[in-house]
């Protein structure tokens, strides 16, 4: 009683426990640090705690690397290794995309690290274009004589107003790296890490640029003044910023032609225009700034791939950025994301803007021509704050950000409520049917396989027509005991030989005891066990004493050696019979 | 001590650690515990099962572990959306 009490009070806790969990079924995940961290209402310090360790230990090695790899980096610059500045510009890059991931995994956007990583991004930018620019330096200057020696004018001025253009760039990337000093060293301050590294950049970097100065201060006096050259060139207005428009103009004042000819317009060394000039040789060109760096930018002409214009210059400026969003719309599970980006009243075109919702980017839009933007973004159910991000990236413009939003997602109506849904997006069907169809075919993989030692079942074998049946069931389907004298169960005294028919009557009584017992046990070969094994696997059963008692006897007749007492004899058939008996026998 | 009750005290002891390894790790999911009691149930299962006896504990146990199973397959397929839909 006590027995199935117990039973039925864990078979009851067991329902409720699986009621319990079948409620959270659809959203499994009954709790982890970062649910209770934060929330608006509390903050979980040991929570908090936690998540703060966990997420420092994993982002504080790769913050290492990235303030400590670029003392390496421009060290090696400057000596000339550049083999080994360009593994060590791999490693950064290497450090930064992990951390980058890092930061998506722990879902740590914003503040001091997204702060940081943006400021490394600009300084592998920036190392990139040194260790570019440096190796350009060297080659320029091997060209330079060589030109000279060759008396190529026109080749030695190009190659030296290239060198100007560079050295001007050099300068201008010192400028910009110098401007993430104070994220780079507060960052590696928060975390108490090692800045020497960063420091040590600098400091070689500084040296790049005074040595690449210093050089070509010793060639200012070759340079051509403007009053020199055959070919004027004026840039207006000298400081220019995002959207502007640059106007450089000039005129070819080569004596002897008609100077009508082509001539090339280079902006940091680049060729941007191949222009072609009017009958008294004038020439005019309007430059848009867009994607161009903060900075100075040089300019000069070149007539019919000879004549060289002077050098002149001008200096994009850094302007700030006016990101608007409207108020998201969510449309059937989606959030429409809208909005413009402005620098100053100049539409920014071809630029990406992120939608992020609760600090996670979900989403990058790129505007248009008239500086519009437009994202749709599936987000689960559920309420979120969304904004918008203008990195500046590649622009000379300052981020923006746009006000955040508070936007709720609704849970989608169940399916077949709207025609919509789950089972109508063959997609989902097709992936749930066939994991099912193969999670369902393993499962019956699994019963058949264990089936195979399953017994069929059977009929209990029918008792014997016992003592009384000597003569009318025919020798071979009477079991026990044989119609003949010679057939009967042996009696006592006499002795059991081998191969006695008396013998045979006693084996197949045991056999059929044991098929009997083995369907009630479910035993897989029956054939195989023995009379002791046959008792021993029928304990806790009714039938164990009889089964017991009868293969005791059956040992004793069978391996003693020795002849039962008729008492005896009779015990085992009343056993064999009642076993037979309890097990639905046709004589109960 | 018989062998289902050995069996039984068994993959009571590994659900046991299963929780208390979750509630150590300040996780606790659904799952994750699911998947880590059918791996228990299945060997234990295979631990007490004789190769000569089929006893009929076992034989519902081996339902249970069809079912599990199958409600594994449709964890695999809601982990795949969730995969998708990203």
């Amino acid at each position: 009683m006590i027995r199935r009490t117990i039973l039925a009070a864990g078979v009851l806790l067991g329902i409720l426990c699986l009621a319990i969990a079948g409620m959270h079924a659809f959203s499994p995940l009954l709790y982890s640090p970062a649910f209770d961290s934060r929330a608006p209402d509390h903050v979980n310090p040991l929570a908090l705690k936690h998540v703060t360790s966990e997420r420092s230990a994993r982002i504080i090695p790769l913050v290492a690397d990235i303030i400590g790899t670029p003392g390496s980096l421009v060290l090696n610059i400057k000596s000339g290794d550049f083999a080994s500045a360009s593994r060590d510009l791999q490693e950064y890059r290497d450090s930064l995309r992990n951390l980058d991931t890092l930061v998506i995994q722990l879902d740590l956007d914003e503040g001091e690290i997204a702060k940081f990583r943006r400021a490394g991004r600009e300084n592998a930018q920036i190392l990139a274009e040194l260790l570019n620019g440096t190796e350009r330096w060297d080659d320029l200057k091997t060209l330079e004589v060589r030109f000279r020696e060759s008396g190529d004018t026109a080749m030695e001025t190009s190659v030296r107003y290239e060198g100007e253009t560079l050295k001007r760039k050099i300068q201008d990337l010192y400028r910009e790296y110098l401007e993430q000093d104070d994220v780079i060293l507060s960052t590696g301050e928060k975390f108490e890490l090692d800045t020497s590294g960063h420091k040590k950049s600098i400091t070689e970097f500084r040296e790049i640029v005074n040595s690449i100065t210093a050089g070509d201060e010793e060639k200012e006096g070759t340079l051509a003044g403007p009053g020199d050259l055959p070919v004027s060139l004026n840039v207006s207005p000298d400081r220019a910023s995002y959207g502007d428009t640059v106007r450089m103009e000039g005129q070819v004042k080569a004596a002897g032609s008609n100077n009508i000819g082509d001539i090339a317009l280079f902006v940091d060394s680049a060729r941007n225009v191949t222009l072609r000039t009017g009958p008294d040789g004038s020439f005019s060109h309007s430059y848009r700034v867009e994607r161009d760096r903060a900075g100075t930018h040089t300019v000069f002409a070149v007539y019919e791939g000879s004549l060289f214009s002077p050098i002149e210059s001008f200096t994009v400026e850094v302007i700030p950025s006016f990101l608007q969003l409207e108020p998201p719309r969510v449309q059937s599970g989606k959030v429409l994301c809208q909005g413009t980006l402005f620098a100053g009243s100049q539409p920014v075109t071809g630029a990406p803007v992120e939608i992020r919702a609760d600090g996670k980017r979900v989403a990058t839009a790129q505007t248009k021509d008239d500086g519009t933007f437009s994202a749709q973004v599936r987000l689960e159910p559920g309420t979120y704050s969304v904004r918008a991000q203008f990195e500046g990236e590649g622009f000379p413009l300052l981020p923006s950000g746009s006000e955040s939003y508070e936007v709720l997602v609704p849970v989608p109506p169940p399916a077949g409520v709207d025609g919509k849904g789950f089972f109508t997006d063959p997609l989902s069907l097709a992936v749930v049917s066939g994991f099912l169809c193969l999670s369902g075919a393993g499962a019956f993989y699994y019963l058949r396989r264990r089936r195979h030692g399953i017994l069929p079942a059977r009929t209990p074998p029918p008792v014997p027509e016992m003592m009384d049946a000597h003569a009318s069931v025919p020798v071979g389907e009477q079991v026990f005991p044989p119609a003949p004298p010679a057939e009967t169960p042996p009696e006592p005294g006499l002795p059991l030989q081998e191969g006695d028919v008396r013998d045979v009557s006693w084996q197949e009584l045991f056999r059929r005891l044991r098929v009997a017992v083995s369907k009630v046990a479910s035993l897989r070969y029956p054939q195989s066990l023995t009379p002791r094994e046959v008792c021993a696997s029928c304990r806790d059963t009714r039938i164990r004493e009889f089964v017991c008692r009868f293969t005791s006897g059956y040992e004793r007749v069978m391996y003693a050696g020795g002849d039962l007492p008729r008492e005896e004899k009779d015990r085992m058939m009343e056993a064999y019979r009642a076993v037979l008996g309890i097990l639905g026998g046709k004589d109960h | 001590m018989r062998m289902k009750h050995l069996a039984a005290c068994l993959l009571v002891a590994w659900v046991l650690l299963v929780i208390g390894f979750m509630i150590l790790a300040r996780t606790l999911d659904l799952e994750i515990f699911f998947v880590l009691w059918l791996i228990g149930i299945l060997v234990v299962v295979e631990l007490a099962s004789d190769h000569f006896a089929n006893p009929r504990h076992l034989q519902v146990q081996k339902f249970v572990i069809a079912a599990g199973v199958v409600l594994f397959g449709a964890i695999v397929a809601r982990k795949v959306l969730e995969i998708l839909a990203r």
